[in-house]
């Protein structure tokens, strides 16, 4: 009896505003964070993975009764999941696809799309690969295409000398990937070459850019800041003269098209519990300082602020694709998300 | 007089001098001490590199923190527990199913046709699942464990509205969500609980009234109304003014005064015990602590069947015919003298598929084993880390310092295996007598 009580007890400061329930008693208590309890399940992309790990590293510290569980099973593997209502939220390095929208909606789950940092796609050379000042887009296209018969870097420019271009490539189950892919083959019967050296892990492709002269690769921006002695960033020209991806360039839009915004999945039924609730308001809240500590960029605070206008409204759905025709909306996210 | 049989001929070609015998002798055992020595070599360069690299990290904070985004406050509490959990449901399931599955193959084998070709078709398969990647055992582990083919519902109660079922001492049992709890005793626990059934409204309970309370999950409300119609949905909302909302499985919204309710009752997720009870049990599973160690029970099960099958084939058939000639029955011969017998052998193959069950991560990622997780698990239905999880997640990120984390990693997850390999060894010695 008592040990049960005390369980009542714990679960008290959750209950008071139990999922969906609304009445006048429960919502005149305002639960403060440290009584918090309960569970927030994660799942998903392992490239929102730190910031997501960092957030709920300090919520962990404010309120010590929530158990925060992240896992890592991809943004595709994590939409999986979430779809079911398997996970309250759901970390997605691209936005939610058609098949994966269909299926939430099947099973009934309806959710809160918030976009939480840029990370900026960067297109690494080799340190001694002295001759690449920039790559257009049609060059990168040119690079990255299958049946467009470029073998050496002569063949993409007819000054650049005659050496083999190898490419290393994300798993192309990666969101990384997803999202290159959408930019460089988005037109109708284009596709990535296969021909390339491909890893889960990023370091592989570190390593491989780092040892090779004629290699080329593409990967988060976190892992080039890190290894910035080993690695150059091309520089990206579409249109409005080269540009390097630095934090500057990818937060003010820039860098185009290779940042893409990174996203939290909330499950609009699980953010009626506080715990979940409070989580998504602290993410909100620490999460754009955060995310520039592990490596990414913030988004400009009008779209945290649009982020928290949505989840006290219970605004549902992607902002980033027509549902109907599964056409991707895209363009920078200060004009996409409302 | 017979012929003398013919001689066979003497083998031709080039005579093989004493010499040259003795060089290749020499040269074969040299090839053999090399690389046995390599392979001891290899595995000492990448010890000593692990070391070298994971020392630093290597502090009993690290076997006492939490992961962390901070390289120097990361730590392995999690996924060292949770490794221990799965791993021992794996084993207390797997090692018991693998002898009784391998004794049923060696030592009673049928005698009718039709038990024979599903004997001989068991034994072909075991062999085949011995070799299947465990990838494909975590993608079973989620179908039939977490989920549950889907028959039950979402695996995670905690989309489901939150209610307790509250027996109070006067033998009235009450279904309601909890609203508030008042005051506080010296214990801590709250004097009275307000909560609010969205039939018959607010009610103020003492804590002496309440004999027993268990959180319950409310898959489905389903209410009879006076006018006969019948109402059933997922989510449930009251307003003041005494009027329900539920929101029904097509997403319609129906609108009822609870006055005119003249029944209700909830679906519930089915559960045994609350989930802060150490017997916490829930269908589905989910990706918890039983799920995660029912599917690596299947990675290592075939091959716990194999070496014991090998152990029990060991076993000298004259015991059999010795035990069996002085009357003992098949079960006896089995239970006194083959089991006794094979233990050693038993044992280590079990321990060291109990040691590959540690070193799996692949289907555990599968199932929804996590990385950040901040709490022990508690009972069989939480969730859980794993160290190989915990391993691949560090050594995946962008900062240098957390290779050395991961190495730091490697480091615990080799010392549990060589302990659970040494356990190995010792039971080997203890059991193992010359057959008399």
């Amino acid at each position: 009896m008592k040990r049960l009580l005390l369980g009542v007890a714990t679960a008290a400061a959750v209950l008071t505003a139990p999922l969906g329930w609304t009445g006048e008693a429960a919502a005149a208590h305002q639960p403060n964070l440290r009584n918090l309890s309960g569970s927030v399940k994660i799942d998903g992309s392992s490239t929102v993975y730190p910031i997501t790990e960092a957030v709920a590293e300090e919520f962990k510290k404010a309120a010590p009764r929530v158990n925060v569980t992240v896992g890592i099973s991809g943004t595709g593997g994590g939409f999986k999941r979430f779809a079911v209502g398997e996970t309250d939220i759901s970390d997605a390095s691209r936005p939610i696809k058609k098949e994966e929208h269909d299926a939430a909606t099947a099973n009934r789950v309806e959710y809160i799309e918030i976009p939480v940092a840029y990370d900026g796609l960067s297109i690494v050379v080799n340190p001694k690969n002295t001759w690449v000042d920039k790559l257009t887009l049609d060059e990168v296209k040119k690079i990255f295409l299958a049946d467009t018969g470029v073998k050496t870097w002569k063949d993409v420019r007819p000054d650049w000398p005659d050496k083999p271009i190898r490419i290393f490539s994300p798993g192309t189950d990666s969101g990384t990937f997803d999202y290159f892919k959408e930019v460089v083959a988005h037109e109708k019967g284009t596709s990535i070459r296969a021909d390339m050296s491909v890893s889960e892990d990023d370091n592989v492709l570190v390593r491989g850019v780092a040892g090779d002269e004629g290699a080329i690769g593409f990967f988060g921006v976190a892992y080039y800041l890190e290894n910035k002695a080993k690695l150059r960033a091309v520089p990206i020209d579409a249109g409005k003269g080269p540009i390097a991806p630095t934090p500057e360039t990818i937060e003010n839009g820039t860098y185009a098209p290779f940042s893409r915004p990174l996203f939290i999945y909330v499950n609009k039924r699980a953010a009626q519990r506080p715990e979940v609730r409070r989580f998504v308001e602290f993410y909100l809240e620490h999460g754009p300082e955060l995310a520039a500590e592990v490596g990414y960029v913030r988004l400009p605070s009008e779209v945290y602020d649009r982020a928290r206008a949505n989840l006290a409204s219970g605004r549902t759905g992607t902002q980033f694709m027509d549902t109907s025709t599964g056409e991707r909306i895209s363009g920078p996210v200060t004009e996409v998300y409302k | 007089m017979t012929a003398a049989p013919p001689t066979p001929p003497l083998p031709t070609g080039r005579p093989i001098s004493r010499r040259s015998r003795e060089v290749k002798n020499r040269l074969f055992v040299t090839v053999c001490i090399v690389s046995a020595a390599l392979s001891v070599i290899i595995l000492a360069l990448l010890l000593a590199a692990i070391v070298y690299e994971g020392r630093e990290y290597l502090t009993w904070d690290f076997l006492r923190n939490y992961p962390s985004r901070k390289p120097a406050q990361a730590g392995f509490k999690a996924a060292l527990w949770g490794s221990i959990w799965v791993t021992a449901v794996a084993g207390v399931v797997a090692i018991p199913l693998g002898i009784a599955t391998a004794i049923i193959l060696e030592e009673f084998p049928p005698r009718r046709r039709i038990p024979r070709a599903l004997h001989w078709f068991i034994q072909l398969n075991v062999g085949n699942l011995a070799g299947v990647p465990s990838i494909v055992y975590g993608i079973l582990g989620l179908t039939v464990f977490v989920r549950m083919f889907g028959l039950f519902g979402s695996p995670n109660p905690a989309i489901y509205d939150e209610m307790l079922r509250i027996r109070l001492r006067s033998g009235e049992v009450i279904q309601a969500f909890l609203v508030e709890s008042r005051g506080e005793d010296e214990q801590g626990n709250p004097t009275s609980l307000i909560v609010e059934n969205p039939v018959t409204g607010l009610r103020e309970l003492a804590a002496a009234e309440i004999a027993d309370a268990t959180r319950i999950y409310a898959k489905q409300h389903r209410f009879t109304l006076s006018d006969g119609r019948r109402v059933v949905g997922g989510r449930l909302d009251r307003s003041d003014d005494g009027q329900i909302t539920l929101t029904t499985d097509a997403g319609e919204h129906i609108t009822f005064p609870a006055s005119a309710v003249t029944a209700y009752r909830t679906t519930n997720f089915i559960q045994v015990g609350d989930p802060d009870s150490f017997f916490y049990l829930r269908v589905p599973f989910g990706g918890s602590v039983l799920a995660g160690g029912l599917t690596l029970a299947l990675v290592i099960l075939p091959i716990i069947i194999i070496a014991s099958r090998e152990a029990i084939r060991a076993v000298p058939d004259s015991l059999r015919q010795g035990a069996l000639a002085l009357g003992a029955t098949r079960w006896r011969v089995v239970w006194s003298i083959v089991l006794p017998a094979s233990l050693p052998g038993i044992l280590t193959g079990s321990i060291l598929a109990v040691s590959r069950a540690i070193g799996e991560a692949a289907p555990l990622l599968v199932v929804g084993g996590v990385v950040l997780i901040t709490f022990v698990p508690r009972n069989l239905m939480d969730d859980f880390a794993a160290m190989p999880l915990q391993i691949f997640n560090w050594a995946g990120r962008p900062q240098e310092e957390f290779r050395k984390v991961a190495a730091t990693g490697i480091l615990v997850l080799l010392a549990v295996l060589l302990a659970f390999n040494a356990v190995a060894i010792v039971l080997r010695q203890k059991f193992s007598r010359p057959l008399q």
